[in-house]
């Protein structure tokens, strides 16, 4: 019988850990919807692995006027991915928490140019995100406050 | 003369070896892949993920040799299926990407079909002719995501089945 729960308690161990090793109450807080300051979109922050990532959820203006038809990632660098539909898109990528209400390591892109930039999150409060994209350094970057859609 | 046109071709030869990223292909495929996006599901997108895990040995069988790298991936093709007679209405489009926890490897998106004509059950997607994925392949794991694109909200749990084509070069 030792045979069999030995193993068994071992399996059960592995998975709680590797459970617990992606979760984080205190990182989770960026979930969510989130909207920038020019109230254009939507960007929900997932949670894929251990790290966060935000995709467009809502569009003020979904329809490309040109087209008639929803907007698509017409500005990307990859000529092949230019129709891929920009609501759904992630925006935010690959975002790590680094304690002290901050999400670095990741980047930033703009649907209106094509252009990614580096990124950090600074949480102000529960409900207020300090978005700064830049090229190079921090200091060369500009930053944009975005609030929490669902206050919590 | 003879000489310096032997060098010049084998100058070109070695060149066009190290640009190409050199070594020998093969196809990684993953076949069946399951899917399950867990029910009520709400309009737009929803991702459902499937961890990859790199086993070089189990990919190359007799081929691997200790010390073997990835040189180069390309995702070659994606399709995604229905599963249990369903088909795809109500789905607005597909995208599929692959992320990591290593900090240094960013997300890429590989492949996407928008739209998803009505009454497909089979999608073939298209894949991105630029976008490479090696840097993946250094890794113990990796996720294959899936975002399905709803048109509408959905009650019930909705599954499919992908496979994907990898093109791997090693050496």
């Amino acid at each position: 019988m030792k045979k069999f729960i030995v193993p068994m308690l071992l399996v059960l161990v592995a998975g709680v850990l590797t459970a617990f090793v992606h979760q984080n109450p205190e990182a989770d807080r960026l979930m969510g919807v989130w909207e920038p300051s020019n109230g254009r979109a939507r960007v929900k922050v997932e949670k894929i692995g251990a790290k966060y990532y935000g995709k467009f959820v809502w569009l003020k203006e979904p329809i490309e006027p040109t087209t008639g038809q929803p907007k698509t990632d017409k500005n990307n660098p990859d000529p092949s991915m230019k129709n891929v539909p920009l609501k759904g898109y992630r925006m935010l990528k690959d975002f790590v928490y680094k304690g002290n209400n901050e999400w670095a390591d990741g980047t930033i892109y703009d649907p209106l140019n094509g252009s990614t930039y580096s990124c950090t999150i600074k949480m102000t409060n529960a409900n207020t995100l300090d978005i700064r994209g830049y090229i190079g350094v921090s200091a060369l970057g500009r930053t944009d406050v975005w609030k929490r859609m669902i206050v919590k | 003369m003879k000489k310096l046109i032997r060098f010049t071709a084998a100058l070109a030869l070695t060149l066009m070896s190290a640009c190409g990223g050199g070594g020998e292909k093969t196809t990684y495929s993953l076949k069946d892949v399951a899917f399950t996006l867990e029910g009520p599901l709400f309009e737009g997108p929803n991702p459902a993920q499937y961890t990859v895990a790199v086993d070089l040995k189990a990919i190359l069988g007799d081929r691997y040799a200790e010390g073997v790298k990835v040189t180069g991936a390309s995702l070659k093709s994606a399709h995604i299926r229905a599963v249990d007679s369903a088909n795809f209405d109500g789905v607005g489009s597909f995208v599929v990407s692959l992320a990591s926890d290593n900090p240094d490897l960013q997300m890429k998106e590989l492949a996407f079909l928008n739209p998803v004509k009505p009454g497909t059950s089979d999608a073939v997607l298209s894949v991105s002719n630029e976008v490479t994925a090696e840097e993946y392949f250094a890794e113990k794991q990796f996720y294959l995501v899936v975002d399905a694109s709803l048109l509408k909200d959905l009650e019930a749990n909705m599954s499919f089945k992908g496979d994907f084509d990898f093109e791997l070069s090693y050496k």
